[in-house]
C-alpha cells in the first residue's frame, strides 16, 4: 500500500464536508474519485496534500502512519517531496516561463543544480509535448498547454503519487482531450495517480480503481470495471447509469 | 528683463548643485530604506505573525497619522531634549524612511494580497518553504503590481525633501531661500526651483515608464 487514509473528517463551520472518509491507493494505481458536485472530493484531495488541515484522520504513506492534525510543517514538506498536485486552475507561476515553472521546485526545494534541473525540465516538457514552448510565459499559452506544463512540473519531481484536482474542468472540450491524453499515457507508464474528475468516460477507460463519494462520504469503492458493470449500491448505479452504454 | 535672465542663469547651477548633491541622495537613500521597511512590515502582516503584526499596525498608524513636518521637528529639535542628538542629514533620512515606509508598507501589502492564493499553494505543492515562495513567487509578482504606486511615492518624496530645509539640511529649497534673501527676487527664484523639481520628476516619470515595460513581460496585455 502506497497511501492509506483513514477516518478523514473536515468541517467548514456548520458544514460537515468530510465524514470519516477512507481511501487506499497502491503503487501503480490510477484511482479516480467521482461523485456529484459538493460531495467533498476536492476537499478530500486537498486534505491529502495538507492544503487543508483535516479535523481528524490518519494518513499512512509507505507504511508510515501519522495523525493528520499533528504533522509538523517540516514533516509536511518532507511528505510533499514525494507527492505532486495538479490544480483545476493550473496555478502556474505567472512570473516564470514554462521551463522555469518546471525547474523552480527542483532548484529551490530539492537543491538541484540549475543545469541538471533544466535538462530534466526539458525532458518533462517533451513528455507532455511542449518542449518548443519552454520559453513561453503562462499568459502566452492556452489553457490546455498550461495544464500540460503543470503536469510536466508534477512529473519532473519524480513523485510517488500525483494528485489531480479536476484537471480538465476549466478547459473547453477541445482542450480537454490533450490533457486527458497526457494523463492516459502517464497511467500506461504506471504512474500512481489519484484523480478527482467529472470525465466519466476517462474514468471508465483509464482508472483501475474507483471511489464514488456523495455528501462527504464514500458510497462505494473498488475495481472500476466491476463498479461500472455491477455496482453494489443503488445510489452508485443511479449515478453511473448515464455513462454505462 | 535682461537682469532677470542673468539672475536666472546665474542661480541655476547654484540651485541645481545642492539638488544633485543633497536632494537626490536624500531621496534615494531614504526611499531605499523605506522600501526595505515596507517589505518587512508587509510580510509580517501577510504572515499574520502575532504581536509583531500589532506593532506594525501601530507604526503605520503613528507615521501616517502625523504630519511629516512635525515628525522632522520631533526628531531634530525634540529629541536633543532627552539627549539624542542627530545631525540634520541623518535625521532627515530617518524621518523620511520611517514616514515613507509606513505608506509603502500598505502599498506592498495590498499588492501581496492581490497575488492569487493558488500561486502560494502551487509553491507549497512543489515542496518550497514559506520564504522561498515569498522571495521567488509572491514578492516578484507583488512588486510588479506595486511598481506604479511606489513610483508615485518616490516622486512625492523628491518634492517632500524640501521640508528638510526646516531642519537645516542645505538642500535645494534652503539654498533658494538664501538666494532670495540676498536678491529679493522671490517670484523668479521660487519658480526656478520649482522647475528643477519638475525636471527631477520628469526624469523619474520617464524611468518609471521604462521600468514598467520591463516588468510587464509576464503580464497579459489587455486587448
Amino acid at each position: 500500500m502506497l497511501l492509506e487514509a483513514k477516518g478523514v473528517c473536515k468541517r467548514f463551520g456548520e458544514l460537515e464536508v468530510l465524514k470519516n472518509v477512507d481511501l487506499a491507493v497502491n503503487a501503480g494505481d490510477a484511482a479516480v474519485i467521482v461523485g456529484p458536485s459538493g460531495a467533498g472530493k476536492t476537499t478530500f484531495l486537498r486534505c491529502l496534500n495538507f492544503l487543508e488541515t483535516a479535523d481528524a484522520g490518519t494518513l499512512s504513506f509507505e507504511g508510515d502512519a501519522r495523525d493528520m492534525r499533528s504533522m509538523t510543517k517540516k514533516e509536511i514538506r518532507a511528505y510533499r517531496m514525494h507527492t505532486a498536485f495538479v490544480f483545476q486552475g493550473f496555478n502556474l507561476f505567472l512570473n516564470k516561463t514554462a521551463l522555469h515553472n518546471v525547474t523552480e521546485g527542483l532548484v529551490t526545494a530539492r537543491k538541484m543544480h540549475k543545469k541538471e534541473a533544466e535538462a530534466r525540465g526539458m525532458e518533462a516538457l517533451r513528455r507532455v509535448g511542449l518542449a518548443e514552448k519552454s520559453g513561453h510565459y503562462p499568459h502566452q499559452l492556452s489553457g490546455g498547454q498550461q495544464q500540460r506544463v503543470a503536469i510536466a512540473r508534477a512529473i519532473a519531481a519524480e513523485p510517488k503519487i500525483i494528485f489531480f484536482d479536476e484537471p480538465t474542468s476549466a478547459l473547453d472540450p477541445e482542450l480537454t482531450g490533450e490533457v486527458l491524453g497526457v494523463m492516459r499515457s502517464l497511467a500506461e507508464d504506471g504512474m500512481t495517480m489519484l484523480i478527482v474528475t467529472h470525465e466519466m468516460e476517462f474514468a471508465r477507460t483509464v482508472s483501475n480503481k474507483l471511489i464514488f463519494m456523495e455528501a462527504g462520504e464514500v458510497v462505494e469503492a473498488g475495481d472500476t470495471a466491476k463498479i461500472f458493470s455491477n455496482p453494489e449500491k443503488e445510489r452508485t448505479a443511479a449515478f453511473l447509469r448515464p455513462f454505462n452504454k | 528683463m535682461s537682469n532677470a535672465l542673468a539672475l536666472f542663469l546665474d542661480s541655476f547651477p547654484k540651485i541645481l548643485l545642492p539638488g544633485l548633491a543633497m536632494t537626490i541622495p536624500l531621496t534615494v537613500i531614504s526611499f531605499t530604506i523605506a522600501l526595505g521597511i515596507a517589505i518587512v512590515v508587509a510580510m509580517v502582516q501577510h504572515a499574520k505573525l502575532p504581536v509583531l503584526t500589532q506593532l506594525c499596525r501601530a507604526y503605520i498608524w503613528i507615521f501616517r497619522g502625523t504630519p511629516l513636518l512635525v515628525q522632522l521637528f520631533v526628531v531634530f529639535y525634540g529629541l536633543p531634549k532627552v539627549g539624542v542628538l542627530i545631525e540634520p542629514f541623518p535625521a532627515a533620512v530617518l524621518v523620511f524612511s520611517l514616514n515613507e515606509g509606513a505608506y509603502s508598507a500598505e502599498t506592498v501589502r495590498a499588492a501581496m494580497e492581490a497575488v492569487p492564493a493558488g500561486q502560494f499553494e502551487a509553491g507549497q505543492c512543489v515542496g518550497m518553504s514559506y520564504f522561498q515562495i515569498m522571495r521567488r513567487i509572491v514578492l516578484p509578482q507583488a512588486m510588479r503590481t506595486a511598481f506604479p504606486p511606489l513610483s508615485n511615492s518616490l516622486i512625492a518624496m523628491v518634492k517632500d525633501t524640501s521640508l528638510a530645509a526646516n531642519i537645516t539640511v542645505t538642500e535645494m529649497f534652503m539654498v533658494t531661500q538664501r538666494i532670495v534673501a540676498r536678491t529679493y527676487e522671490p517670484l523668479l527664484l521660487y519658480v526656478e526651483v520649482g522647475l528643477v523639481y519638475l525636471l527631477f520628476s520628469t526624469v523619474l516619470t520617464f524611468v518609471q515608464r521604462r521600468g514598467e515595460k520591463r516588468l510587464n513581460v509576464y503580464v497579459k496585455k489587455e486587448v
